[in-house]
Order: C-alpha cells, then structure tokens, then sequence
C-alpha cells in the first residue's frame, strides 16, 4: 500500500484507532486527527474567549497535549470531538477568569449522544441544537451563554439579570433538558 | 434523572451547574463531595457534558485556524519526539527491556540448571575417582608386596602329602599381559628350559623369545611343610 492509500484509509480511521496509533508516536494519525477537530477546538475557544490568538494558544495546548498524553484521553471517556469541545470550553473559561487549567482533562468524562467524528453527522446535530437555542426564550438563552461562554457563576448571572437565583437555575437546566429531548426525537 | 438527584437532596439544577462549573465555591466542594461517592450522579454530570459539547459546536461559529499553527504544531511534535523519549519509545524500551530479561531469566535459569548437573556429575566422578584410587592403591599394595625383594611366599600343605609341581597362569588380551606362578617344578637339566606356548585364534602355536620362561628355582626347604619359593613372571605381550 502506498502512502497515498495509506492516508486515504488513515482519514477513514476511527478515531480509538488514530488515538492509539498517536500513542505509539504515529505522528500521521496525529495530523489527521488534528485535521479532524482542530476546526472544532478553535471555533469553541474562539466563541469562549474572543480573541483569535488566545484561541489560537489554546489550540495549540490542547493538541499538543494530546500528543504528549493521549492516555488522558480514552474511548470510555466518551467520545473524543465532544470530549474536545468540553477540553476547548473549559480552557477558554480559565483562560477569562485568569485562571491556571482547574479541569483536569482526565476528570472530564462524558457521554455523547451523537458521533462527531463524522462531518455529515455533525453538521445535523449541530443544526439540530441550533434550532432548540433559536427557540428558546432570549432570557434563557441569555443565561445559557453566560453560564457556558462567559464562565460567570448562577449568582453573577442572577446579579447581572436581576432575577432570582432558583429561576436562573431552572432556565439553564431547561435548555440543556431541551437539546437533551431533541436529540432523542 | 432528575429522580436519583432528587433522592440525593440534590436540584437537578444544581447538578448542570456543577458541570458547567457554574457554582460558588462552597457549593461546587459540597456537590463535588456527593458525586464523587454517587454513580447515579456521575452519570448524570457525563450526560450533562456530552450535551455541553453539542451546545459548545452549536453556539460558536464555525472557523478555521490558521494553516501555520499547524505547521507550528507539527514542527513542535517532531522537536518533542526528537529531543525526548516519547512514550512510544519508552514503550519500546520497556518492551525490549522485558525481552531481555526474560531471556536473560531464561538463560540463567539453563545455566543454573546446568550448573546443578554439573555438580552432581562432578560429586559423582569424585565418588567413582575415590574408589578407583582405593582400588588402585589395593592392586599396587598387592603388586608391590608380591614384587617386594623381601617377600616371603609360603605355601601351605598338609604335612604327609608330597608337593607337586604347579604353574597357573592369567591372561589379559586387554591388558596385554600374563602372569605365570609357578610352584614347585623339577630343576631341569643343562641346556634345557621351560617355555610358555600360546595359542592364537588360528590354532597356531607362537612361542615368544621374551616368553621364555626365566626360571631360577630356589632350593627346596623342608621346614614344618612350608615350602619356597614361587616364581612370579611378567610377559608383556
């Protein structure tokens, strides 16, 4: 097999398969893997953080990382573009509250409903979730983004809102119950 | 979902700000401490996640990074696995490590094992080198006392009966050598001799001149029925 065949089967490969393959320095099924998410990590820091060369850093570390320590991440720890997002999400959060990493990336377990290793996939499920936001009322959509962009705590937002605590509670954990419904339509 | 969190005293609420990592400190170390010993809770906060990754994609526009990083990135990965042992190599250290020392393990446990059966074959030679010295030492008394110039040989008879002439002889093909003792033969006259005559496979007579038979007999003794001597001969063949 050619390299070029070889490249072609590389980019078809699972992501477990690219993960251990990186974990025994394979620096082709690092690349494809970067190929694979790096779009994701960047566009998920950069609406985090708002700045293209914090977004860029983060990147960086993130992938870097990932080569360095890819038994952080594992196929029980869910799925690895959702496990990403979260990583890219987190770090954008410290890197606005001037904080030093507080998410370990070894404590970041989840189950993803969707894989998003795939494009097409992806693309649908996103578009989906985009749909639940526009439907959401701006209030809790606003609670939302602040919560999961901005890194503010239910007490800041309630502050900044002027609502009670219990109701900003129930608007973030409403939208999150909604995407949850609309996935499992 | 919301069923467990609540048999817990939790608000589900609660359990996506944790998550998200909306909560004040005391209340993010108080529901920290009460997922860490709760699986239905863990769960929970996994589940909350994934469907933080799917609110992260949807939420942030998409773009592209610049094609440099990637360049950057690379060039950095290649310097790492340059200039530091990659956990790859290590894995492969450890691997050959292990290789080897199975090896080595195996060979020392041949080598202790041929060691052992070294040893007990040198005890045993030890042991057979012992009696063959014994016996050794037993024949060389014996052959020494017989040659000795000083020997006494004796022959005991009854006190009536009249001594008869007797040769006996030992043959060793092996060892290429007969011994004659002979006993009490008539002194022979001038110009004669006694002679040994053998017999080879092919019915064949053969007398050796070194065969000969050098016999000096001594005086006969009459002494309470003891009577000397014997004549002890070496042929070497």
């Amino acid at each position: 097999m050619d390299s070029t065949a070889r490249a072609k089967v590389g980019q078809q490969a699972d992501d477990s398969v690219l993960v251990a393959s990186t974990r025994r320095g394979d620096q082709e099924a690092f690349a494809i893997l970067y190929d694979r998410y790096s779009r994701l990590v960047y566009s998920v820091a950069l609406r985090v953080v708002r700045s293209a060369a914090i977004a860029e850093d983060i990147l960086h570390d993130i992938f870097l990382q990932l080569w360095r320590m890819p038994h952080q991440f594992d196929a029980a720890r869910g799925n690895l573009g959702a496990w990403l997002a979260v990583i890219a999400r987190n770090r954008g959060i410290d890197r606005i509250r001037k904080q030093k990493c507080t998410v370990d990336p070894e404590e970041t377990v989840l189950l993803s409903p969707v894989d998003l290793s795939y494009e097409v996939e992806r693309s649908t499920v996103v578009e989906k979730v985009r749909e639940v936001l526009k439907a959401m009322p701006e209030a809790q959509r606003l609670a939302v983004e602040m919560a999961f962009f901005e890194g503010k705590t239910h007490v800041e937002i309630a502050a900044a809102m002027k609502e009670p605590l219990g109701t900003v509670k129930t608007r973030i954990r409403s939208a999150l119950l909604a995407i949850r419904k609309a996935l499992n339509e | 979902v919301t069923n467990e969190a609540q048999s817990h005293a939790l608000h589900p609420e609660d359990l996506t700000l944790y998550a998200m990592g909306a909560l004040d400190a005391p209340e993010l170390a108080r529901i920290s401490k009460h997922v860490e010993g709760c699986a239905e809770c863990r769960t929970e906060v996994q589940r909350i996640n994934g469907e933080m990754a799917l609110l992260a994609l949807a939420a942030s526009p998409q773009a592209d990074p610049p094609v440099r990083l990637k360049q950057q990135l690379m060039a950095e990965v290649i310097k790492y696995a340059d200039s530091t042992p990659t956990h790859a190599r290590w894995n492969w250290a450890f691997a050959m490590a292990g290789v080897f020392g199975l090896v080595f393990l195996a060979v020392a446990i041949g080598e202790w094992r041929l060691i052992r059966e070294l040893r007990a074959q040198n005890a045993q030679l030890r042991t057979s080198l012992a009696a063959q010295e014994k016996e050794s030492e037993e024949s060389r008394m014996f052959v020494e006392t017989m040659k000795a110039p000083d020997a006494m040989r004796v022959s005991l008879w009854t006190t009536n009966a009249r001594p008869q002439p007797q040769a006996h002889t030992v043959y060793s093909r092996h060892m290429a050598c007969v011994i004659l003792m002979a006993n009490d033969l008539q002194p022979l006259q001038p110009g004669k001799m006694y002679q040994l005559w053998l017999m080879r496979r092919c019915c064949t007579w053969v007398c050796h001149r070194d065969w000969k038979l050098r016999v000096s007999l001594s005086r006969l003794s009459r002494r309470k029925g003891l009577r000397l001597p014997q004549e002890l001969l070496f042929c070497r063949v």
